[in-house]
């Protein structure tokens, strides 16, 4: 938690960026859930503008002390950036602190989005009766990123830009890497899974796109009446394949147990249709059949972060030992069906 | 007769549930979230309770079986002595779960090697043997499936 001394010195900063700010003073700091790869509080800015008093929101995104993430960061603060007025809603960027002697630690600012719900993947039927609402719109929201032109935006001076063929190896290579460092135990299915991969590339897209690289739902804040007000946790983003978005959203670990409906919200057709439709793209299966077990072998590696941090004791936060448990398990079971039923040596 | 660990891990999940989480301040939204989490994390351990010895016994025997057989197939003579000792070593000296799991990742990593070898063949007694290693893979996956609750 922050001290009274941080909290000083995050006022005395915050009232500087804004320029329109003075007498600016910390209230109501409260740290939030979620966010595993960096602390998140919430905290209101109460200053003084030419207009008078002001009252506002912010959340803090801060570094755990010596583990600092400064590409994650400057990506995240980039893809808030890019995403502004591109019908993908997003928290508005405020500052990008690379100063640790502000609070000990690199941190960055944006608005916060006030009367806004998260809800957990794992929970049944997390959106209600908004479901088909918040499915159809999530959907768009994923077309509408992948429609963005990276070009028109700060991304491809902050992070590798892919050949076109390369875009899956890249990946590939990521994530095989995290799985062998983090693994605690063998994964013979992902390593089947990972010579398949390499063995079967897919084709490459016709453009890059800017990629969240964790768009799933669970990952936005919505109004709690059907609509989706932010989409969170852009530490991942990179450019690439626009199908690995679309691949990882409807990864079957989203699907709460109903094969046929996509994130567990709308039918499966529909939501690439959606999808298809807002990305000016067309859905090929080709690649998406390759991007879909992909998804997999970058959850097993996920997964296997979590539960080591969790082992090693770096994180107390028991969403990693659940994901490392339960996420591990059933993405095993997705692709041993999987694999065991594709022709052999086959996708 | 005493409650079964499965029946006093989803008590404590459904206590935790009904009974605390909506007795946690709205302004402590990190202590909601892992009441939640904590909650889920037993009920998964209520299922697993019970079943995880069976699981592991009943795979370390699959395994075993595939390796007596696979040593027999014309496979690299270094790995045919390995399988071939793997599956002769079906000594049990414990049945804690650590132990169990610690044998069986040395069993998994043998069967790692043996399926990639498989895969790089292309005679009908690989294919045979690629398929069997797939349904132990398979079926270990189906008995640790996990499910969510209604809390």
């Amino acid at each position: 938690m922050l001290t009274d001394q941080d909290q000083v010195r995050l006022a005395r900063h915050l009232d500087a960026a804004l320029h329109d700010a003075s007498q600016l003073r910390i209230a109501n700091l409260a740290l939030l859930h979620g966010g595993t790869s960096r602390n998140t509080y919430s905290f209101d800015a109460l200053y003084v503008s030419k207009d008078g008093p002001v009252k506002r929101g912010f959340v803090l995104r801060l570094d755990a002390k010596g583990r600092f993430m400064d590409a994650e960061r400057a990506l995240e603060y980039a893809a808030y950036r890019a995403v502004q007025g591109r019908g993908v809603p997003a928290p508005m960027p405020v500052a990008l602190v690379d100063d640790e002697s502000v609070l000990g630690a690199p941190f960055m600012l944006a608005e916060r989005i006030e009367d806004a719900y998260a809800a957990s993947p794992f929970r049944p039927q997390p959106y209600g009766i908004y479901a088909q609402s918040i499915g159809r719109e999530f959907f768009a929201i994923l077309g509408r990123l992948a429609r963005i032109d990276p070009y028109q935006t700060e991304f491809p001076n902050i992070c590798v830009i892919p050949d076109l063929e390369d875009c899956w190896s890249r990946e590939l290579d990521h994530w095989s890497r995290v799985l062998e460092i983090d693994s605690l135990e063998p994964q013979p299915i992902a390593e089947a899974a990972i010579r398949r991969l390499r063995k079967n590339p897919p084709p490459p897209p016709r453009r890059l796109s800017i990629v969240h690289g964790d768009l799933r739902h669970g990952n936005f804040l919505h109004n709690g009446e059907g609509k989706i007000i932010a989409v969170l946790d852009w530490e991942m983003a990179h450019l690439g394949d626009p199908m690995e978005d679309l691949a990882w959203s409807l990864d079957p670990l989203w699907t709460q147990g109903d094969p046929d409906l996509a994130a567990g919200l709308i039918p499966r057709a529909d939501a690439i249709k959606l999808w298809e439709t807002a990305s000016g793209m067309n859905f090929d299966p080709e690649r998406f059949r390759w991007w879909s077990l992909f998804s997999g072998v970058k959850g097993l590696a996920i997964w296997a972060s979590a539960a080591r941090q969790y082992v090693e004791g770096k994180s107390k936060d028991p969403m990693r030992a659940f994901s490392g448990w339960y996420c591990t398990t059933r993405h095993n079971q997705i692709l041993a069906e999987r694999l065991a039923a594709a022709p052999r040596g086959g996708l | 007769m005493k409650p079964t660990l499965g029946q006093m891990l989803m008590g404590a999940a459904s206590t935790l549930n009904d009974e605390i989480a909506p007795h946690i301040d709205d302004g402590a939204p990190v202590a909601i979230g892992h009441v939640g989490t904590l909650g889920l994390i037993l009920a998964c351990m209520a299922q697993e309770a019970d079943r995880a010895v069976e699981t592991a016994v009943r795979e370390q025997d699959a395994i075993r079986a595939l390796f007596a057989d696979a040593a027999k197939a014309p496979l690299p003579r270094d790995l045919a002595i390995r399988l071939k000792a793997a599956a002769a070593d079906d000594a049990r000296p414990s049945l804690k779960l650590t132990d169990l799991e610690a044998q069986n990742a040395k069993l998994k990593r043998l069967l790692m090697t043996l399926l990639e070898t498989l895969e790089a063949e292309h005679f009908d007694w690989a294919v045979a043997l690629e398929a069997r290693v797939w349904t132990i893979l398979k079926t270990g996956a189906e008995r640790r499936a996990l499910y969510l609750p209604v809390l």
